[in-house]
């Protein structure tokens, strides 16, 4: 089951829907909603620090967001411990995340959990044979993109935040990916050998 | 790092992966994941090149004097 997560950092979080009624919705390995409801988020110093592997989706369509509270929470508990699960959250709510937001894709295997100081954590898929940090467009689910970076990097429109890795780890760890993108163009898309 | 040899794609994509790991956790260190990262930059170079021989080969392509020339066609094909 493939899993797509998102993330942000804390000061990122939109402080101006704090409060605001955010949809929910449980989904099974087959995405059918088995159940929906609502959560409040109770107040400002409530952010999106934690991804869990969920579907999510809109009203209007599929997002494929994958979003979860900081940990502790009891809200985020419930949801932790279903094997599948999906938020559903409104669309504006959803336009402020497809700017902030980074994307990771993979399944549920081989997930490498990072601790970040800055108080927010993040899965970084990196066993899985078709995955590591790609970017997908939320509309259409087309790729747009593979990057990483230590704070911040803006492509296509979104914000990626990458792991505690030190300023020096940096560079070869970007050079990595890129040759990783590279390498899984390889793999799926080989151009025709001819003759 | 275990052994690793590298005889498809899908080999390289797993020492890479491995080695993002390894540089995350600190197993391995900056100039050992640059050898691997040049490595693989390599590697690529290569698989283009060979693909850029094959088309070259199937359409009868030709080097003569800085040109490429169509040795079906008998002239120059422009560059």
């Amino acid at each position: 089951m493939e899993t797509r997560i998102h993330f942000t950092r804390k000061h990122e979080f939109p402080l101006s829907r704090a409060k605001s009624k955010i949809p929910v919705v449980l989904v099974d390995d087959e995405r059918n909603i088995v159940e929906e409801g609502w959560y409040w988020m109770k107040g400002s110093r409530e952010y999106l620090v934690r991804l869990t592997s969920l579907h999510g989706r809109t009203r209007k369509g599929e997002y494929w967001y994958l979003v979860a509270y900081k940990a502790g929470q009891r809200f985020a508990r419930q949801f932790i411990k279903y094997g599948t699960k999906c938020f559903r959250l409104p669309d504006s709510f959803v336009n402020k995340i497809e700017r902030d937001v980074i994307l990771y894709t993979g399944k549920a295997e081989g997930i490498l959990w990072r601790e970040f100081k800055q108080g927010f954590r993040a899965q970084i898929h990196i066993d899985d044979p078709a995955l590591y940090a790609r970017i997908f467009d939320a509309e259409n689910d087309e790729e747009r993109g593979i990057f990483v970076s230590k704070t911040v990097t803006h492509l296509c429109g979104y914000t990626l935040i990458f792991a505690d890795i030190s300023r020096h780890e940096k560079p070869c760890v970007i050079e990595l990916l890129s040759e990783l993108s590279k390498t899984e163009r390889l793999i799926n898309h080989p151009q025709p050998i001819i003759g | 790092m275990p052994t690793r040899k590298i005889g498809t794609a899908s080999d390289l994509r797993g020492v890479l992966l491995a080695t993002i790991e390894g540089v995350i956790e600190g197993r391995v260190t900056v100039a050992q994941a640059n050898a691997v990262a040049q490595l693989s930059g390599e590697l690529h170079k290569s698989i283009r090149q060979e693909w850029d021989m094959r088309i070259y080969a199937h359409e009868h392509l030709a080097i003569d004097k800085g040109k490429i020339v169509n040795l079906l066609a008998g002239g120059a094909d422009g560059d």
